[in-house]
């Protein structure tokens, strides 16, 4: 048996053991379960302030725009500080009290040249509950188990000097059984890697173009247990096996962008961007055909979502709804911009937050209509997360708790 | 090495106070960290470095400062694997109630002939265990080695000098601001001491502060279209001559002697050889270097830029209009004592935003920490080689 078979084992071995750890009321990644924005979870708080209804606030060292993440009953974080933010952070919490339980940190060993409103902690963690794996945009990876025990601890950017992006990376990992995906897209040498989550090893390695890219990969489960990666860039959205790395398909299309990511949700695949593709997703190397298209769901950072037969898409103006199925526009909610951070929806509800800390609600029943906006009055360029009944999102100086005790 | 894993073993299973029996030694303490030390490039070595890892963790807290002393800039990968151990070793004493060896801490914190990163981590555990212990070291930090300690006392002067500014004690304060200003190498610190000695009447020279090359020949442009100038090597590659005159994109071209006046060195090329798009152009300067060494250029470059020293490339990055600032590229070169060569290559690309139409570049030479090396510009007539 050789090397690769052994890894090809020990990934299935571990799915097995550590897909009993992730609940439903997990947030593991960017944009939370499978990267779809949409959590199950029920009866989450429809209005605060900063006086009422946040259950927690703590003051965190360093800046983020990286979402809090959450499984297996803690929260991890990222955040960097310093002069020329060469300091990194990985912290865990207690979801329920707001305490911190570990830090552990690193210093940036790649470039960390970034637009001033970007920085090191721009890409979300990805966790299964036992293990943290934080990327950074200086391209610095560690990986951590959850009681902050450092497993491995990879600087990419000394393996492969050539990456660059002056403008900052900001593309989140994604997790698969044991193989972690690295987006490093960027204009100097530019690839995504598979990693062997238990060792820190390279599995794979293809390249990608020599452009900058701040899309984040999916990862689609294959009932055969295997899994594809999605991947967008401007001009093309890619499909490989999460396992090799090998290419399944590829699709040349002007519609997708460099900074919203791709989103799968009740059986439509979303290639978003200046024109998004809503495609139906296809099996083995069959390329996808597009159902639809729209220039009404991109306008900025956010990632649009699919839920209960509706899509739904920030563009300049604010929330766009269109049917799943046919591409019919049948609402429109206006809200006050700028956005980083991209709409989860919980519940019944849409949840979205301005840079301003302007959180806005918006009821998702017969009528799709604002019903509440709240203030954090803080600075807010995450996603928010939410776990066990409450919304946990960052600022540039705190971590807050959202959610009745 | 297996003496030491069944010490450890064994130390661990007694509990906490055999752990002190152990009392690691320096000596120890390397042995424990040979599998760090061999983590390879690709992940290799991880798993080897994970047990490690662990063993430091759950050294007794009196083996700090032997770990903070193995922490040094020059291995980043060991350092980092160092730093988060220590942040647990840190944590378990502050949850157990141990104390931390605040004295050895201090010590290693005062001792400049120490690395960098483990010093500047043994100050900050002192920062949270003793507070005025640390306060009352900063001072001491004026003209340390170490930049991030160095910036400390820096941030200590501008708060007094501000102090005595705002208590109309101009001439106090001129004086704390220009102590600050000798000694500090950080580019938003030199830029506040910068305008406040300037407030109070006083000159500074920055490019002269910062050790950026003001003076160089510039010869363009060359064609870079599609950006397939970047990897074509120019006649000015392969040798320069000064006095030449070379077939360019839009004729016969000259190299110009041209000295910036820029307070940050910066050489605008639009300026000099006309506002080009896909357009290559070659800097060139020829320093006097009083000693050999290894030193380190630092650029900025809105562009796609190659560096050559004495013909040898030691520098290539290809991005177009994604942002420039200060010292963002880097790259370690061996000056040999007296004349060195400097050589630049920098593109425009065809970019028709108002954001995409910079081409310009700055470069200086500094030490390992940042701080300016001391040359002079050599006399540059006729053929550099």
């Amino acid at each position: 048996m050789n090397t690769l078979h052994l890894t090809i084992v020990r990934v299935f071995l571990g799915a097995f053991v550590l897909t009993s750890i992730l609940h439903a009321a997990d947030w593991p990644q960017f944009r939370g379960p499978g990267g779809s924005a949409v959590s199950e979870e029920q009866n989450l708080p429809l209005k605060w302030s900063p006086t009422e209804g946040i259950l927690w606030k703590t003051p965190l060292q360093g800046r983020g725009l990286s979402s809090p993440v959450i499984a297996g009953g803690r929260l991890f974080l990222t955040s960097s500080s310093n002069y020329k933010e060469s300091r990194l952070h990985v912290m865990a919490f207690d979801p329920n009290k707001g305490s911190k339980l570990w830090e552990r940190q690193f210093n940036a060993t790649g470039n960390t040249n970034c637009h001033p409103k970007t920085n090191m902690a721009a890409p979300t963690p990805a966790t299964d509950g036992q293990r943290i794996f934080a990327l950074f945009a200086c391209a610095d990876v560690a990986a951590l188990d959850r009681d902050g025990n450092l497993l491995w601890y990879r600087s990419l950017a000394l393996d492969y000097p050539d990456i660059t992006n002056m403008v900052g990376m900001a593309s989140s990992p994604v997790l698969w059984k044991d193989v972690l995906i690295i987006p490093m897209d960027n204009a100097g040498d530019s690839f995504v890697l598979g990693i062997d989550a238990n060792t820190g090893k390279n599995l794979w390695k293809f390249n990608r173009p020599r452009t900058i890219n701040w899309s984040s990969p999916l990862v689609i489960p294959n009932a055969n247990g295997t899994a594809e990666v999605i991947l967008q860039t401007d001009g093309s959205v890619l499909s490989v096996d999460a396992l090799t790395g090998k290419e399944n398909w590829s699709l040349a299309s002007s519609g997708p962008s460099t900074i919203p990511s791709p989103t799968l949700g009740e059986g439509l695949l979303l290639a978003p961007g200046k024109e998004t593709l809503v495609l139906s997703p296809s099996s083995g190397n069959k390329v996808p055909v597009p159902q639809w298209k729209s220039n009404k769901l991109v306008g900025g950072y956010a990632s649009p979502l699919v839920h209960k037969g509706k899509v739904y898409g920030l563009s300049s103006i604010g929330l766009n709804v269109f049917e799943a199925k046919d591409g019919k526009e049948v609402a429109q909610v206006r809200m006050k911009g700028p956005f980083s951070g991209s709409p989860i929806i919980a519940g019944n509800h849409l949840y979205l937050i301005n840079e301003e800390g302007s959180a806005f609600v918006v009821s998702l029943g017969e009528k799709i209509e604002l019903v509440a906006t709240n203030e954090i009055k803080d600075t807010i360029q995450c996603t928010p997360a939410v776990s066990g009944g409450k919304i946990f999102v960052r600022s540039d100086s705190n971590l807050y708790c959202i959610g009745s005790k | 090495m297996r003496i030491t894993a069944l010490l450890l073993a064994l130390a661990v299973c007694l509990g906490t106070n055999a752990l002190a029996w152990v009392q690691e030694s320096s000596e120890n303490v390397s042995k424990i960290l040979e599998p760090i030390r061999k983590v390879g490039k690709s992940g290799l070595g991880n798993l080897e470095a994970q047990k490690a890892w662990k063993q430091i963790a759950n050294l007794p807290p009196d083996t700090l400062p032997e770990v903070l002393a193995a922490m040094d800039a020059r291995q980043p990968v060991l350092s980092n694997w160092l730093r988060s151990a220590i942040n647990a070793i840190v944590e378990k004493a502050n949850r157990d109630s141990k104390a931390l060896p605040l004295e050895k801490i201090t010590t290693l914190v005062k001792d400049n002939s120490k690395p960098a990163l483990g010093r500047k981590l043994a100050f900050e555990i002192l920062q949270s265990a003793d507070k005025d212990k640390a306060q009352s070291l900063i001072q001491s930090f004026i003209n340390d080695p170490a930049a991030e300690l160095r910036r400390e006392a820096i941030a200590l002067l501008i708060e007094e000098g501000s102090t005595q500014k705002k208590g109309k004690k101009d001439s106090e304060a001129k004086a704390t601001f220009r102590k600050a200003f000798m000694n500090a190498s950080d580019k938003d610190q030199v830029d506040t001491l910068a305008k406040e000695l300037k407030g109070l009447g006083e000159t500074v020279d920055l490019p002269a502060h910062f050790g950026f090359v003001r003076t160089w020949y510039l010869v363009g442009p060359f064609d870079n279209t599609k950006n397939k100038g970047f990897d074509l090597p120019y006649p000015p590659e392969k040798d320069v001559k000064l006095d030449a005159s070379y077939e360019g994109k839009e004729g016969a071209i000259k190299w110009i002697d041209f000295t910036t006046e820029d307070s940050y060195g910066i050489i605008d090329l639009n300026k000099v050889l006309g506002k080009k798009k896909e357009a290559t152009a070659y800097a060139f300067t020829r320093i006097n270097s009083p000693a050999e060494g290894t030193v380190y250029v630092r650029a900025g470059c809105i562009t796609s830029l190659k560096i050559f020293h004495d013909g040898k490339q030691i520098f290539a990055r290809d991005e177009y209009h994604h942002g420039m600032s200060m010292d963002q590229h880097s790259a370690p070169i061996h000056l040999k004592k007296g004349v060195n060569d400097i050589l630049l290559k920098i593109c425009q690309n065809n970019q028709t935003e108002s954001w995409a139409q910079k081409w310009e570049f700055q470069l200086r030479l500094t030490d390992f920490a940042g701080v300016k090396i001391p040359y002079t510009i050599a006399k540059q007539e006729g053929s550099a080689k």
